[in-house]
């Protein structure tokens, strides 16, 4: 087994095929709506074939019509002003919502949610420096993650309640409470790298994929945050929040993020094992902790999570000379607990 | 003619083995502000900055570095943690890249008023403040955490400080 990591072939094979039948759909529905101009439809065939019968006795040429037409829908297509044009753009982007959403729309949804996740955690840690020092241990995992190519934020917020959630388009929390039950920097950055896994995998959007907002609609627009598509853009982040901080993602989900933690960290360089530390120590201090809104209730049981991180352990046979830094962490924990 | 079998056998078995592992390795450059070095260390001179994506062929390696060809045909050494063994996929059009700064060559035009980096909140999610009475103070929050930005020049001095990766003795 190679001890480098890649991306998971399936999780890319997946995508590939949802955005393969997507514009597939999409060309499908292109040629259903334009075919009085383009594709000839049963009746126009029949159509085409009386004319072909017609030619044969001399009354017109119409049996070039079929190609003919078809070239010129395309030199519509290319034409951004064209009614063909936009029909076909309006078809992907309704493609887009029940496949990919874009990062515009992701991100929106996981600002709202954000502004949700204050209200019910608490505001962040006021130390710029603490914060600047989880978004650079954020960065470091980030930028050799599953998606390395989007602008993340991470902040710590003030809660008693052992949490650390990501919001869609790479808002990612981490509870104070949380941070101080840490002992070195490879313990934060495989929290962080599991929370960046869920927002590389999309499994919050995943979750909320059969929304009703996005029946009819493809991307997020001030026109769809008002009236009835408005009211279900809310409900649908009431939803998300009932999924991250209550009830929690799917099993597998968790498992999956907690496998992509470990190859990120070890990516980077950092000790792949930091996470089962975090996992130990939060098993050790269960029966007293709070349940409900912590990752006591919205994760999988710790002794299953750790078996499974466990089993990951022979794909990284030099973890042990990784980084682990406990000294800088210590600096910075030190500001937590004053 | 049972014998013929089995050396035909073996024949297109060796065959196999000897093309795998005489192969060149191809695998992708997966991770943000991946550099190739001249030797293997960071502190090495860097011949180029490779982008996400780019295919490159793995020639050798020493502890946690590899060899690599890239396409145009340049040689050096990279960390083995910014390479993938498949293709990472691309982001769309219009998003900013990790450090917050949108890159001129993917921007649509349609989206190229994307400077949330500058503005903060979206537009979008303004309304949904708005309607659903959530306090400014928590808008002024969520605004200053989206404007936090590290840079990369940042990122590579703090990766260095604490010896992580490529920067590892």
């Amino acid at each position: 087994m190679r001890p480098d990591p890649g991306f998971d072939p399936e999780v890319r094979k997946e995508k590939s095929m949802k955005k393969g039948c997507a514009g597939i759909w999409a060309l499908i529905i292109l040629m259903i709506t334009v075919c009085p101009s383009g594709t000839p439809s049963a009746k126009e065939n029949n159509r085409v074939k009386t004319a072909v019968n017609e030619e044969s006795t001399g009354s017109g040429p119409l049996v070039e019509e079929g190609p003919l037409r078809l070239a010129g829908l395309l030199d519509k297509l290319l034409d951004p002003e064209s009614k063909e044009r936009k029909i076909l753009e309006g078809a992907t982007s309704i493609m887009s919502a029940t496949g990919e959403i874009d990062f515009k729309s992701e991100r929106t949804i996981g600002e709202s949610l954000a502004l949700e996740a204050f209200r019910r955690y608490g505001m962040p840690v006021n130390d710029p420096a603490l914060q600047k020092y989880v978004n650079l241990v954020g960065l470091a995992v980030a930028s050799n993650s599953l998606r390395p190519e989007i602008p993340y934020v991470f902040v710590v917020v003030e809660s008693p309640l052992q949490n650390a959630f990501s919001c869609p388009g790479g808002i990612i929390f981490i509870s104070s409470a949380l941070f101080k039950t840490m002992e070195t920097e490879a313990q934060l950055a495989g929290v962080l790298a599991h929370e960046i896994a869920h927002v590389a995998h999309k499994h919050a959007l995943k979750s909320i994929k059969r929304a009703r907002f996005f029946q009819g609609v493809g991307k997020i627009t001030s026109a769809t945050m008002k009236g009835d598509k408005g009211k279900q853009f809310e409900d649908m982040i009431g939803n998300l929040q009932n999924i991250l901080f209550d009830k929690g993602l799917d099993q597998n989900m968790e498992f999956e993020a907690d496998q992509s933690a470990m190859k990120t960290a070890y990516r980077t360089g950092y000790n792949p094992t930091g996470l089962m530390a975090v996992l130990e120590e939060l098993k050790r201090i269960e029966a007293g902790s709070t349940k409900k809104g912590s990752w006591f209730s919205t994760h999988p049981p710790l002794s299953e999570r750790l078996k499974r991180c466990r089993e990951q352990l022979p794909l990284y046979p030099d973890q042990a000379n990784l980084a682990q830094l406990p000294e800088r962490f210590k600096e910075q924990k030190a500001r937590v607990l004053k | 003619m049972k014998t013929k079998h089995i050396l035909g056998a073996f024949a297109a078995f060796l065959c196999f083995f000897i093309s795998t592992a005489f192969a060149a390795d191809s695998q992708w450059v997966a991770s943000e502000g991946a550099k190739l070095k001249r030797d293997h260390a960071a502190s090495s001179e860097t011949i180029a900055t490779l982008p996400i994506g780019t295919e490159v062929t793995v020639l050798n390696s020493e502890k946690s570095w590899r060899y690599i060809r890239t396409p145009s045909e340049q040689e050096g050494w990279i960390y083995r943690g910014r390479l993938s063994d498949s293709p990472p996929e691309k982001e769309a059009a219009g998003t900013e890249n990790l450090f917050g700064s949108l890159t001129g060559s993917r921007i649509s035009a349609d989206e190229a008023d994307t400077g949330r980096s500058i503005r903060g909140l979206s537009t979008e999610t303004e309304e949904y403040a708005k309607k659903t009475g959530t306090p400014v103070s928590y808008q002024k929050a969520l605004d200053r955490v989206l404007a936090m930005r590290v840079s990369e020049e940042e990122l590579v001095v703090f990766l260095r400080k604490g010896k992580i990766g490529e920067y590892a003795p």
